[in-house]
């Protein structure tokens, strides 16, 4: 029973539909050929985003405009 | 085998005599040397009769040294022992540790001994030379005499070193400083909570651009006309006046009596008059308030100044200026720039509106020194000062290579750096097919490469980042820049090298709303992978945090609310502040052509999904459930078209549970076939092996 191709190779809008590489898709969103149970190369939904610290930056909300770090001997 | 610590083994003259139940000896000793004490010789003798078995013990002493609990114990039958004085070894039941510098007792008594039945003990009553204190007690320990150094006993005392775990790896740590809404957050020492700078409230204007570098311990902020530090290294020390000559750069300044402090000072806010000083103590004692504070300036002059408060730890934030602020011997700095990064040890800043072509470097090592053209190669430097020029483009980011070399991305062009300005470097035009969107439009990855969103055509990639950029992404996306539409004044273009995932984000965000558009360069598959998030993820910075806490760890996103957000491995839903929103995924397989003759028909008679995680449970993460849409069409065009304007599916279904699922008979007839794989069910995510199926002629297009 042969394969179908997984889109593995993310989206590609360059050559007519029928004719595009393989293992390319012509409409995907939230998706990575890594995924997120394993990070094996297949198909799957990308993995969430979360809050890495609790406070919120700023009194009110606002964008978070630059990041950085400042290293200092310890 | 066990080493002699304590001891005191020679110059034995005499003997504590009737030593039993109640008449108890104790030697106290210090050791020098902290270790683990496992067993205890003593010089004695039986005095009369059968004293039974003696008891060794080492106590901790009160305030007076008198021994008042032990902390290890050992017994020796009387067998052991003659009527002459020997060296007999008590070993201790447990073994317990000893620290230097702490008074202990040796303590002996012979528990079943009496008048008539008792042990002596050697002593040295004459010239006892151990630093150590001799004691007893007539009534079983309830009271001991007042220690005395008239006497010292014979003893030795053994132990090993203690168990000495490795030193830590680590000598530095790292604090992450984001910036939102004209305030300044740190990181807390613990690496887990961010909290406001509380100087920093109001003082900068982000709705002018801004960046910021750390540099010698410090963070510095170019925020248009509003330049500040963010000091985590340096003490503050005041003075009501700091004399008539105040310390340069690099004095050391201490404190003759008193505290003793000292410190190297780094920046001064004013060489005269009242002044505060910025320095890197390096004395473990604090200043204090009054203490007169003396140094040698680098012309040989003294400098002398009374402290009018104690000293303030880090961190601190205040104004960038040139050092003492003294414009006349340290230089200007430029009063608008947005721009800056540090390039073999000099403040690099850039983005004047009113010279966006000037580029401005401070001294080598020196962030406060600005005075362009001295004649010596550590110098300031500005284009205009410079053999290696101005670029002849507007400045828009700038991009360190290391001591290397420095990318100037411009509006049209990219300009590089070679080496130092004041020493042989020159500047050389890369490319002028493309200049780089923003300050932000760039990363690097662990390769060296750059990546930049060009002002022309998209994702560029220049290689070990010299070479010259070449277009990545109009191949897969060629129509990227007009679908996106960025407008610098409206957009945000963020490039976020992520080195655990292996790819790169190029996001383009709204500025009044965090509405975003974002792709996923995939390193390993070269492929572009689309992304939406919630609005309150817009991306509006990013930072490659090489935390020394694991937790945080990763590339972390400055989002649109105010969070700092990253790619959690178990957050199948995104955060998007109070409550989480689902992730709406799906893909479309790549079109299969039913029948190779292009006027015939296939017929899908049967398909089957594997879906990833094997059995339940066991050793590989289990996917949640997916949906599925089978479309068919006489065109591939019009297959995917269907699909995406949400055409009714021609079948569809859910697919539940891991591994191999039930082969679906079906009966789908066409030319094209489409598949779409789905989920957008909140604390789901899904992951698929394979797919596959049995397709067979069906005959011609009717």
């Amino acid at each position: 029973m042969p394969e179908f191709n997984l889109p593995i190779k993310g989206v590609y809008y360059g050559m007519p539909v029928d004719k595009s590489p393989p293992m390319t898709s012509g409409y995907m969103n939230n998706i990575r050929a890594v995924d997120a149970l394993e990070k094996r190369v297949r198909i799957g939904q990308r993995l969430g985003l979360d809050k890495v610290y609790t406070q919120q930056i700023a009194s009110v909300a606002s964008p978070i405009v630059e990041i950085c770090s400042v290293t200092v001997a310890s | 085998m066990s080493n002699l610590y304590e001891y005191y083994d020679t110059g034995q003259d005499s003997e504590a005599q009737i030593l039993n139940n109640l008449r108890w000896y104790a030697q106290n000793i210090e050791p020098s040397i902290t270790h683990v004490a496992d067993s205890v010789a003593v010089y004695a003798r039986i005095g009369l009769g059968n004293p039974g078995d003696l008891t060794v013990s080492i106590q901790t002493v009160d305030g007076s040294e008198k021994p008042n609990g032990e902390i290890a114990v050992g017994t020796e039958s009387q067998s052991s022992f003659t009527g002459s004085l020997a060296w007999v070894t008590v070993t201790l039941s447990s073994t317990v540790t000893l620290t230097a510098g702490t008074t202990y007792s040796i303590v002996l008594k012979a528990l079943s001994g009496d008048n008539v039945n008792y042990y002596n003990w050697g002593t040295d009553q004459t010239s006892p030379t151990y630093d150590g204190k001799f004691t007893y007690t007539l009534n079983g320990g309830s009271t001991w005499i007042t220690p005395v150094t008239t006497t010292d006993c014979m003893f030795r005392e053994y132990g090993l070193p203690p168990a000495a775990p490795p030193s830590s790896d680590s000598y530095t740590t790292k604090q992450l400083v984001a910036i939102g809404a004209g305030e300044v957050w740190l990181e807390n020492a613990a690496g887990d909570t961010m909290e406001q700078v509380a100087d920093s409230l109001g003082t900068l204007d982000t709705s002018t651009f801004l960046s910021a570098f750390e540099l010698y311990g410090k963070l510095f902020i170019v925020n248009g006309s509003t330049k500040k530090v963010l000091d985590l290294i340096n003490t503050k020390i005041t003075t009501a006046d700091i004399g008539s000559h105040p310390p340069d750069f690099g004095t050391v300044l201490t404190v003759s009596g008193g505290s003793l402090a000292s410190m190297i000072v780094d920046y001064v806010d004013s060489l005269s008059g009242a002044c505060t000083i910025y320095g890197k103590r390096t004395t473990a004692t604090t200043f204090a308030d009054t203490e007169t504070v003396t140094g040698t300036d680098n012309d040989g002059n003294s400098i002398s100044f009374t402290l009018n408060d104690d000293e303030d730890a880090p961190p601190h934030y205040y104004d960038w200026t040139v050092y003492g602020a003294d414009t006349t011997t340290y230089g200007s700095m430029p009063d608008d720039v947005t721009l800056g990064c540090n390039y073999r040890g000099r403040a690099v800043i850039a983005g004047n509106p009113d010279y966006p072509h000037q580029w401005y470097m401070s001294r080598q090592r020196n962030p406060w020194d600005f005075l362009y053209g001295a004649n010596d190669p550590l110098s300031a430097v500005a284009g205009n000062n410079a053999d290696a020029g101005e670029v002849g483009d507007i400045i828009r980011a700038l991009a360190p290579y290391g001591d290397d070399f420095l990318n100037f991305g411009c509006a049209n062009s990219i300009w590089l750096l070679d080496g130092d300005p004041c020493s042989g470097g020159s500047i050389d035009m890369l490319d002028k097919s493309t200049g780089i969107y923003g300050p932000k439009a760039w990363c690097k990855d662990n390769m060296g490469n750059l990546y930049f969103y060009g002002t022309t055509s998209g994702l560029y990639k220049m290689i070990g980042g010299r070479e010259k950029p070449v277009n990545i992404s109009y191949g897969a996306l060629p129509n990227l820049v007009d679908d996106w539409a960025a407008v610098s004044a409206t957009h945000r273009i963020v490039l976020s090298f992520d080195a655990k995932k292996a790819g790169i984000l190029i996001s383009r965000t709204t500025l009044a709303t965090g509405a975003n558009l974002n792709f996923w360069y995939d390193l390993k598959t070269e492929g572009f992978y689309p992304d939406t998030y919630p609005n309150a993820c817009g991306i509006f910075s990013s930072y490659i945090y090489n935390s020394h806490n694991s937790d945080t760890r990763k590339l972390l996103f400055g989002c649109n609310d105010g969070y700092i957000r990253s790619y959690s491995d178990s957050a199948k839903d995104d955060d998007s502040g109070a409550s989480d929103t689902a992730i709406s995924s799906y893909c479309v397989l790549p079109l299969i052509k039913l029948n190779e003759t292009d006027d015939a028909e296939g017929k899908l008679i049967s398909l089957t999904f594997e879906l990833a995680g094997g059995a339940a449970s066991g050793a590989f993460s289990d996917t949640d459930g997916l949906s599925y849409e089978l479309h068919v069409g006489d065109d591939a065009e019009t297959v995917l078209e269907d699909i995406q304007d949400g055409a009714t599916a021609r079948e569809s279904g859910t697919l539940t549970g891991t591994g191999r699922k039930v082969r679906i008979r079906t009966r789908l007839r066409g030319r094209w076939l489409g598949v779409k794989l789905y989920n957008s069910t909140a604390s789901q995510t899904w992951a698929i092996n394979l797919i596959s199926g049995i397709i067979v002629p069906a005959g011609r297009i009717k």
